[in-house]
């Protein structure tokens, strides 16, 4: 089965995988060989990739996915690799997020820009505090 | 025959202007590149969110989103972009005309008007001197870093093609094919349609096989939450994508159309100089040749 992952910015992923888990609007879902064609929503979250003896954590900002057959493709606002998120820095810009939030009074379109940038800044933070080296015992794969 | 004073000063003056062409060599070359990198980047995003919406539109029910809907075409919309700034060769000359093409061929069609919408001035200065005239200009920064820059043209198409006031949506921008190649075409924005995807030529490049597995089974679908919920979010969504780098890639062409242009001005300097040099070298060599005639001549004439 294949999956891409592709940002705005890059191409995240692009390789043959067994079984990915995504955050969808409707919950978490685990997508294996052969699944129904699917289209749905992603929200901020964990999205998990497996393959042989491999599990590879990210960060994903929402956006959307498409199942076909054996081709996942996943178009995502954001998506970060667990080494790649700075944890000092997503306290911060979340942060610094919820400070503005707080403060000063904004209209709808702010309001909304704003709280999105911090259920972001939120999944990031979650994300990389689960997976960080060593704060996960038992855990089988590599970090690289 | 010139003076050599004013073959020195014409030698001069070209001179200067290759200077100054060079130096916008070096200019467009550096905001080539930065504009190429970001042409570059979204590219596979915008092919697989135009994929994703070519496949969409062919199977989705297209009563559930009204930018699904397709009617009959009395009011079209034909999106020209382009430069701000000239000095870039037939460049903006090319996608004006291509636009005019574009508004005639919707004439054509049976369009009974045809909005003209411009973003950047160039096309905007040469459709308007052919007497066309033009619906709505959104001013164009530079360069375009995020897609709230273009929320204005986008909010109007959408808008306009969501309430029935447009039927069809036809954009003139340049792809960026490598820094001597740019394809400059009108392609059709809306209705979405899953041919298109390969009339677009370089924007989805979609295997064959692929697209047949397709085929059998989009009739079953599943949308998560609910088909309408996914469209309504995603279409609008994929839709800004398609405009954005459109955008991007007109860019990414601009400058690199600039730098060919002031390539080809330093060379064509470069020659000028190398001609005007030998004529002068040969005026000034004849006006030596003729004082030592004359010398020799008066000193012969002493002598006899």
């Amino acid at each position: 089965m294949h999956l891409s992952i592709v940002t705005p910015e890059r191409i995240v992923f692009s390789d043959e995988i067994e079984y990915v888990t995504l955050p969808t609007e409707e919950g978490e879902i685990t997508v294996l060989e052969d699944h129904v064609p699917l289209v749905g929503i992603l929200k901020p979250g964990e999205l998990i990739i497996s393959r042989l003896s491999e599990t590879i954590p990210l960060a994903v900002s929402g956006g959307v996915v498409q199942v076909r057959q054996r081709v996942i493709t996943i178009l995502a606002d954001t998506a970060e690799r667990v080494e790649e998120i700075i944890e000092e820095r997503a306290e911060e810009a979340r942060k610094r997020a919820e400070e503005i939030l707080a403060e000063t009074n904004f209209d709808a379109i702010e309001y909304a820009t704003l709280s999105a940038k911090m259920e972001k800044e939120l999944a990031r933070l979650r994300v990389a505090r689960k997976w960080r080296k060593g704060s996960n015992v038992g855990y089988r794969g590599t970090l690289e | 025959m010139p003076s050599t004073l004013t073959l020195r000063r014409q030698i001069r003056s070209v001179r200067n202007t290759k200077k100054i062409t060079k130096a916008m060599e070096l200019v467009s070359g550096a905001k080539m590149r930065k504009a190429v990198a970001a042409a570059l980047a979204t590219r596979s995003y915008a092919r697989c969110a135009w994929d994703l919406l070519a496949h969409l539109s062919s199977r989705a029910d297209r009563a559930l989103h009204p930018l699904l809907a397709v009617r009959p075409i009395r009011r079209s919309a034909v999106v020209i972009l382009s430069s701000n700034r000239g000095l870039c060769g037939s460049f903006n000359t090319h996608l004006a005309l291509k636009g005019i093409e574009a508004i005639r061929r919707a004439r054509e069609q049976g369009a009974r008007d045809v909005d003209i919408i411009t973003f950047g001035k160039r096309a905007r200065d040469t459709v308007a001197r052919h007497g066309y005239v033009i619906n709505a200009d959104f001013v164009k920064a530079d360069i375009t870093n995020s897609i709230t820059d273009i929320s204005g043209i986008i909010h109007m198409i959408t808008r306009g093609y969501s309430d029935g006031s447009l039927d069809r949506v036809d954009i003139v921008s340049s792809t960026f094919v490598s820094s001597v190649k740019q394809d400059i075409e009108a392609w059709q924005l809306l209705p979405l349609n899953a041919s298109l995807g390969t009339a677009r030529g370089g924007i989805t490049q979609q295997k064959a096989e692929d697209r047949d597995a397709g085929k059998a089974d989009y009739s079953q679908f599943v949308f998560e939450p609910s088909e309408q919920h996914v469209l309504g979010h995603i279409i609008p969504r994929l839709l800004e994508t398609q405009i954005f780098q459109s955008v991007l890639e007109t860019e990414a062409s601009e400058h690199s159309a600039r730098m060919m242009a002031m390539h080809n001005a330093t060379e064509a300097a470069s020659d000028m100089v190398g001609e005007l040099e030998l004529s002068f070298n040969r005026i000034r060599q004849s006006a030596i040749t003729q004082e030592i005639a004359e010398l020799s001549a008066g000193r012969a004439a002493l002598e006899v």
